[in-house]
């Protein structure tokens, strides 16, 4: 019971120290979530796009990559804020 | 069977690492430095500043990189422009339909066709650098000048520059400023309008800057992260790293082309804006 007790205090005593590297990875994760629900929703509609009209194939698949640049092009940008954040203390 | 050795290469590379301390030296492989590691146990070049009538200008590995894709550009130039033909040849066949493409596919789109001619040369120029900047950190002997935040920021200063050139040499400087306000709209909201605007021409260059930075350092930083796994914690895990990092570095040869694609479109897309009415 007394071991119990001694590592419940540790960690209550340490929790505070690493909270800025867990809410960073946790903000990341997000970032991460956001660009791929993103990207895969372009990526969906540019595949439905070909299947209704197969003609304009290169067209749309230009404006495909272009636009699943530009979403990850947001989602780097955060990603260097958050590390930023944590690398710059 | 090209890449694997290749990455046998870069294996032999991170192989100069100490066991110790292979943390501080795995960033060493993507970040600025004195020093140029060509091969694994070669000699390391130090590189020397260059003084000139007593002024410094540093001269570091990124620098020799920007250098050596100059020079790589510029032997392609000379020997494009030799065979200058209705049919190309040689290593024109290669270059000209990488210009059409960007004359059909940016210029003409955001310029119109008779103003697309005369951008191709600072276009092309462009684009054919990020491309061979970028595409020169795959090679083990040398190292990606674009994974530096400096030489990016560079970049996107100059076109920058050019925006508020082509806007100012078109509309003069009031011109310019009343060019970003829409017409028929009552004063107060107008105000805000012309202010995100201003504040959109220069987040958006350096919004450029930043994509064309993290993407390069992103993809170096998984490759190089991933092959160090391999001295940290157990050879074994080779099995797993070795492929990972091939797959990884096959979609970063994509990434590198697409990244110049995306800066060169936007930059154009930020000139034809700039010079338009609204």
């Amino acid at each position: 019971m007394n071991e119990v007790n001694e590592v419940g205090q540790v960690l209550s005593q340490n929790a505070g120290k690493f909270m800025d590297y867990g809410l960073t990875a946790l903000g990341l994760g997000l970032i991460a979530l956001a660009a791929a629900v993103g990207i895969g929703f372009i990526g969906g509609k540019a595949l439905e796009a070909i299947a209704r009209q197969p003609e304009a194939k290169n067209d749309i698949r230009t404006l495909m990559i272009l636009s699943a640049a530009l979403i990850e092009g947001v989602a780097f940008f955060a990603a260097v804020v958050c590390l930023l954040i944590v690398l710059t203390k | 069977m090209k890449k694997l050795f290749l990455f046998l290469f870069l294996l032999l590379c991170v192989a100069s690492l100490p066991g110790e301390d292979s943390s501080s030296r795995i960033l060493e492989h993507v970040s600025d430095g004195k020093n140029w590691a060509p091969l694994p146990f070669f000699p390391e070049v130090k590189l020397h500043d260059i003084n000139i009538i007593g002024h410094r200008i540093p001269f570091t590995k990124h620098v020799l990189m920007l250098f050596i894709s100059g020079g790589i550009l510029a032997v392609t130039g000379i020997f494009v422009g030799r065979s200058v033909d209705l049919v190309p040849h040689g290593i024109a066949s290669f270059i000209e339909p990488i210009v059409l493409f960007i004359r059909d596919s940016i210029l003409v789109p955001m310029m119109g066709v008779e103003h697309a001619d005369g951008w191709i040369d600072f276009f092309s120029t462009l684009f054919l650098f990020i491309l061979t900047t970028n595409a020169i950190g795959l090679i083990p002997l040398f190292s990606t000048a674009t994974a530096n935040i400096n030489i990016t920021l560079g970049l996107a200063f100059i076109i920058l520059i050019l925006t508020l050139f082509v806007g100012i040499s078109k509309f003069g400087p009031i011109g310019f400023l009343k060019s970003m306000s829409p017409h028929g709209i009552p004063k107060p909201i107008a105000f805000f309008i012309v202010l995100i605007e201003v504040s959109g021409l220069f987040i958006k260059n350096f919004v450029l800057a930043i994509r064309l930075f993290a993407n390069m350092l992103a993809g170096h930083f998984v490759i190089i992260s991933l092959l160090a796994l391999i001295f940290i914690v157990h050879p074994l895990a080779a099995l797993i790293s070795i492929p990972l990092a091939l797959f990884i570095s096959l979609l970063e040869s994509l990434v590198v082309l697409i990244q110049a694609f995306v800066f060169t479109l936007l930059s154009a897309i930020f000139i034809s804006m700039a010079s338009a009415e609204h």
